[in-house]
């Protein structure tokens, strides 16, 4: 049985310790804002849906949720800072869709590598595989191999998700 | 034989390009990550952009108005108040709100945290594609230090650069519907 890519990424990854590199204040601020701005967006969706849908507006979604009517209105429109994952569950199932984290790797690879050393073979080695073979991993292979890339290495961007499944809690209230 | 909306195209990439060029209009370009695309495109009046480094915001604000256009240029999902709204607990929540206008839709982005009431105007010069003209807001220092935001003097301004540019209103798409993908529009 082919060994999956993760257990290979893993081997690879105990030979060496890739750079570890403090985040500015100001890109923390920046990353934050990012999954901010995704994870209000998609509650937003969602409500702009419930609202189109169920003809429902905060104050039912409160009955439903539990959270206060105007807490509801302040996180919807980004007044609300430091979002917690209870209020995120609550809030999203009571609209009728299921939360999820998705983290998307964002590991450099493939044409967004920096260029390395030609004298390596290791390098030449991994220049000439094809983009496809090289995956997530490549990073790594390529600190354990001795090479430096320069890029700023942070690992995964987060992104929350709100599938518009129908939530089985909502649809026996409303029975 | 050209089909007329082949036509209509080419003379608004030409005529955008002749705006990039003259400097009148700056593409928003973002630094894409592993998987993302340019799926939208973005041009803001240098004025706008230079407006928006200066409005007095602070850095935190700063990033959620860039995170928002970002999202608009990696094809994220947008939130459209439609002009036929009639859901008011929603008018506020928008990303994009189509004013009131003639045909073709003038629009309004909003961010959030409303903090300064920031609104950028504009319009979709063609599917997926904004020209944001100008930038107001509400009183960032107070209700009486600044003369309150006027959409007709917006709307006349955006009419004014895209005639001055040769943008022809016949090539921005006819409804808000028309004008961006992966949106909810209510």
């Amino acid at each position: 049985m082919p060994k999956s890519s993760s257990s290979q990424n893993d081997l690879l990854a105990t030979e060496t310790k890739a750079p570890v590199c403090a985040m500015t204040k100001d890109r923390k601020t920046e990353v934050i804002a990012q999954l901010t701005d995704d994870v209000l967006s998609k509650l937003t969706g969602a409500f702009f849906d419930v609202c189109k849908i169920e003809r429902w507006t905060k104050r039912d979604l409160s009955t439903i949720s539990g959270i206060n009517e105007t807490a509801i209105g302040h996180i919807l429109a980004g007044r609300r800072k430091n979002l917690t994952v209870e209020t995120i569950a609550l809030l999203a199932r009571a609209m009728g869709v299921r939360p999820e984290l998705v983290l998307h790797d964002t590991r450099p690879t493939g044409n967004h590598m920096t260029p390395v050393r030609q004298e390596s073979t290791a390098a030449v080695a991994m220049a000439s595989r094809p983009a496809v073979q090289r995956g997530a991993g490549t990073f790594s292979a390529l600190v354990a191999s001795g090479l430096t890339t320069g890029s700023p290495f942070l690992a995964g961007s987060a992104q929350m998700l709100a599938y518009a499944q129908p939530d089985r809690e909502n649809e026996e209230a409303s029975q | 034989m050209t089909l007329k909306s082949n036509s209509y195209d080419k003379d608004r990439e030409e005529a955008l390009q002749r705006a990039l060029r003259s400097g009148a209009l700056r593409r928003y370009e973002v630094q894409l990550e592993r998987g993302e695309h340019d799926v939208r495109r973005l041009w803001l009046r240098p004025t706008v952009g230079a407006q928006l480094s200066s409005a007095g915001m602070d850095q935190e604000q700063l990033h959620r108005i860039q995170a928002a256009l970002r999202r608009f240029v990696v094809g994220g999902l947008f939130n459209v108040v439609s002009q036929t709204c009639e859901n008011p607990g929603t008018l506020n929540l928008a990303d994009i709100r189509e004013l009131k206008s003639d045909p073709p839709p003038f629009v309004e982005m909003r961010f959030k945290p409303p903090k300064h009431h920031l609104r950028i105007f504009g319009r979709f010069i063609c599917k997926d594609g904004l020209i944001l003209t100008s930038l107001a807001m509400k009183s960032p220092q107070g209700a009486r230090s600044r003369k309150s935001l006027d959409v007709r003097e917006e709307l006349k301004r955006c009419d004014d650069f895209f005639r001055g540019q040769g943008f022809d209103l016949n090539w921005c798409p006819a409804t808000i519907e028309a004008s961006i993908t992966n949106a909810k529009i209510i």
